[in-house]
């Protein structure tokens, strides 16, 4: 017998196992809690994790997930959970999930402990999402968060004030020409102009040229009398020169065809470069007054900016879950890239089939959500299933489901349908959530620099829906609040906060229409409120004239600073053009006469010969009819 | 100290009384297992095969832990490789399909990019490790034995408590 066998190797591996029984649930709790860190990135806390032997499988007694966005608070808890894994796939691999057991779901609970885990340096910040401008990137990279953040920012920029709109208007920045587009198309067209020049010069030295083979030829032709001939060669031979000139002229005509239908396409290539200037203009002229931050009326601003602030901060916390879920549920490939990964890791490929099972796939959830005497009346209590989870779709062929429903102090309902479909080549993920009677103790109204205020005690009804097919984007919430009081911090301060709190004051509900869209890889966002009307028609009799006039003076200012480039580019074209043309026109002309003349010539030519050619012939007849006579005398 | 310990074993392993072929067997299938980066399958059978032979044990503890570290260094290169075979190759795809749905087939990771990697330099390498191992031992015991003896750093060795720890434990059951 082996004794340091013995010794050294099986006592050894006899307390690893034990050591390993006995710590094994810790060590698959931390390792499941860090999975679910690394995904959620805020702190999730299992307790009570067992492993079970028969069936094959594991329970704990709750789990906590904390909202990444407030860490003494919850995303969700369960309760006891326990699920039994397939061993027959086990062996091969595979992690399947027949059914999974959750007693009470209870979303939003508060925390005793701050769950938050502090963000490592080299990690992007969150702000990453609100400083990108969506102009600056491409915009198939911009995410819908990205967009609304920026969009956000951009409006509640505008300022109602006219006083403040007049005092912040600064001409020289605005109507500096590196903000003017139309200022380096102008110079461009000049350059284009200029081109004219050497199409005038290559048109000179041609025409030049063509004018002295004219010459030439005329002088060849009006060299040739046609009385002066006396012998068929002679007549012929010359025939052949008139000819030859013939060819020669036309061939001239062609070229100078050519050239003239050459000038005409430049010319109407510069006549279309110029007649672009227009909606060039007006597209600067809508570019200085986005920069002016001047309101516009018909985009209803200004409920916006009194309803909007609280909604899009919310949807825009929101969108980025729906980004982290298109990014998270991804099929797996067996050619993936090559990736960079730590030492001693490796790549893990995965080689799906095709009616085979995926390498992780729980079928089915049952969420209880626990019984009504045991609620808490402060936390929604879910109940509802959960298919199909899986980490490559394509194989079990199902779409990932989530359907919830949730009650609080059996006042208000929370209903929660989403679905995440990668059975397809194109991602298509689906949100609905209703949402009905929820209180709302304060409400943040307006901004602080636009009639801050707060509604307490009100009641909101909401239905959201996104839609998000492979890259399209859409996604429409409406809200009805009702029940409200509204507490204006502040008096108000210009004339339209006024008219504002005038409108708003006497209100008890008002209902929101928020949309936003996707268009050619650019988002679109909507804000409506059932007040837009009255409020766009009182702000507009009180400050739509004196922003009429400002926007009019940009305008002017505008198109004084163009309006002498312009005229100039105007001038030089029309002067090139003209002269271009007249002389195309001259040389046709002479082409035109020269050819006429050497037409005429060969013309005088052949009757000459036609007509020697008759006399002769008569001669012929003449003198061998004198002949017959003699001989018949 | 750790170079020291490795010199210690390797010195010690040559001299033992086993055969070139065991001492080269064992410190060959130490390899194979070194080379690998994470518990395996074929890693744990490797090691029954080591327990189950007549093999030298120290030969593989040490085989073991020098392709180790050579498995540390050269691990781009297994993960190149493994990437290689187990995804430019078209004509291996349905074998690795067939393997991953298989029982028992994926507790060798053979689709890790490294283990595949590894694994595959590993059994190309056990052989020359094999032999030149075998032969190594032969030369060293003919005529090297003696000079590396005189090596102060030998003798140094010999001298320290570790030394002496390791000759009273080898002494108690008679040799591994």
């Amino acid at each position: 017998m082996r004794k340091n066998f013995v010794y050294f190797v099986l006592v050894p591996t006899v307390i690893l196992g034990i050591v390993v029984y006995l710590y094994l649930n810790s060590w698959i709790e931390s390792g499941l809690e860090y999975a679910g860190e690394q995904l959620v990135g805020a702190k999730v806390e299992i307790d009570n994790f067992k492993l079970t032997i028969n069936p094959l499988g594991g329970e704990f007694s709750r789990l906590q997930v904390t909202d990444p966005h407030n860490g003494w608070k919850n995303l969700f808890e369960v309760g006891k959970a326990k699920f039994a894994l397939d061993l027959g796939q086990l062996l091969r691999g595979k992690y399947i999930v027949e059914t999974m057991e959750i007693n009470e779901l209870i979303l939003g609970t508060q925390r005793l402990s701050d769950g938050s885990i502090p963000k490592k340096q080299d990690e992007l910040p969150e702000s990453k999402f609100t400083s990108t401008s969506i102009g600056a990137t491409s915009p198939s990279e911009s995410l819908p968060s990205t967009a609304l953040a920026e969009e956000h920012r951009k409006r509640s920029q505008v300022s109602f004030d006219i006083e403040k709109i007049k005092r912040d208007l600064r001409y020289d920045s605005l109507l500096n020409p590196a903000n003017l587009y139309t200022l380096r198309y102008l110079d461009t067209l000049r350059q284009e102009a200029r081109a004219l020049d050497s199409l005038w010069n290559t048109t000179v030295a041609e025409f030049q040229g063509i004018r002295k083979k004219l010459t030439d030829i005329e002088v060849s032709i009006k060299s040739i009398d046609v009385n002066a001939i006396q012998d068929i060669q002679t007549a012929t031979e010359t025939l052949t020169k008139i000819r030859t000139a013939v060819a020669e002229v036309k061939e001239i005509q062609e070229a100078v065809s050519k050239r003239r239908q050459a000038v005409i396409q430049t010319v109407n290539e510069f006549n279309t470069s110029l007649n672009a200037i227009d909606d060039i203009v007006k597209n600067d002229y809508v570019r200085v007054v986005q920069a002016a931050k001047l309101p516009d009326l018909s985009l209803k601003g200004l409920s916006e900016l009194f309803f909007g602030d609280e909604i899009f901060t919310e949807a825009i916390k929101y969108l980025k879950y729906a980004e982290k879920a298109r990014t998270i549920l991804q099929n797996t490939s067996s050619t993936p890239a090559m990736e960079k990964p730590q030492r001693m890791r490796g790549q893990t490929i995965h080689f799906p089939a095709e009616r085979s099972y995926p390498k992780f796939w729980i079928k089915k959830i049952v969420i209880s959500g626990g019984t009504a005497r045991h609620q808490n009346p402060n936390y929604f209590y879910a109940k509802g299933e959960v298919r199909n989870i899986t980490n490559d779709q394509r194989i079990t062929g199902v779409p990932l489901t989530v359907d919830l429903f949730a009650t609080r102090g059996s006042i208000v309902s929370l209903s929660m349908k989403f679905l995440f479909d990668r059975t397809k080549n194109l991602p298509y993920d689906y949100y609905n959530v209703r949402i009905t009677g929820i209180p709302i103790a304060t409400m943040k109204l307006g901004s602080p620099n636009f009639l801050p205020s707060k509604v307490s005690n009100a009641r909101m009804d909401a239905d959201v829906t996104v839609e998000i097919p492979h890259r399209g984007f859409d996604a429409r919430a409406t809200m009805q609040i009702n029940n409200i009081n509204i507490i204006f911090e502040r008096a108000p301060t210009t004339v339209v906060e006024r008219i504002v709190q005038e409108v708003v004051m006497p209100l008890k509900g008002f209902s929101t229409l928020f949309r936003m869209w996707k268009v050619d890889n650019q988002f679109k966002v909507a804000f409506e409120t059932d007040l837009d009307n009255q409020l766009m028609a009182r702000t507009k009799q009180v400050i739509g004239a004196e922003l009429a006039k400002i926007q009019n003076e940009i305008k002017k200012n505008i198109d004084d600073l163009l309006a002498g480039k312009k005229k100039e580019i105007e001038k030089l074209y029309t002067e090139k053009r003209d002269m271009l043309l007249v002389m195309v026109r001259e040389y046709e002309m002479m082409v035109e006469d020269k050819l006429a003349f050497v037409e005429s010539k060969k013309k005088e030519l052949e009757q000459r010969i036609e007509s020697e050619k008759t006399k002769r012939t008569e001669d012929v007849k003449k003198k061998a009819g004198e002949a017959l006579k003699k001989l018949l005398k | 100290m750790l170079w020291l310990k490795l010199l210690s074993n390797f010195l010690r392993i040559m001299r033992e009384g086993q055969t070139p072929a065991q001492i080269a067997g064992g410190f060959a299938l130490g390899a194979i297992v070194g080379f690998s980066p994470m518990l395996t399958l074929q890693g744990v059978v490797v090691w029954f095969i080591i327990l189950i032979l007549n093999v030298n044990l120290s030969a593989a503890v040490l085989g073991f832990t020098v392709c180790s570290i050579i498995a540390y260094i050269f691990d781009p290169l297994f993960h190149y490789i493994g990437y290689f075979v187990l995804v430019e190759i078209d004509a291996l795809r349905s074998l690795w399909t067939t393997l991953y749905n298989a029982p028992l087939a994926p507790l060798t990771r053979f689709n890790n990019t490294v283990v595949m990697g590894s694994f595959l330099c590993a059994i190309l390498l056990s052989v020359p490790i094999y032999f030149g191992m075998r032969e190594f031992v032969i030369l060293y015991r003919k005529t090297l034995a003696a000079t590396v003896d005189k090596w102060r750093i030998v003798q140094i060795m010999k001298t320290s408590t570790l030394y002496k720890w390791y000759i009273r434990i080898r002494d108690l059951g008679g040799v591994l």
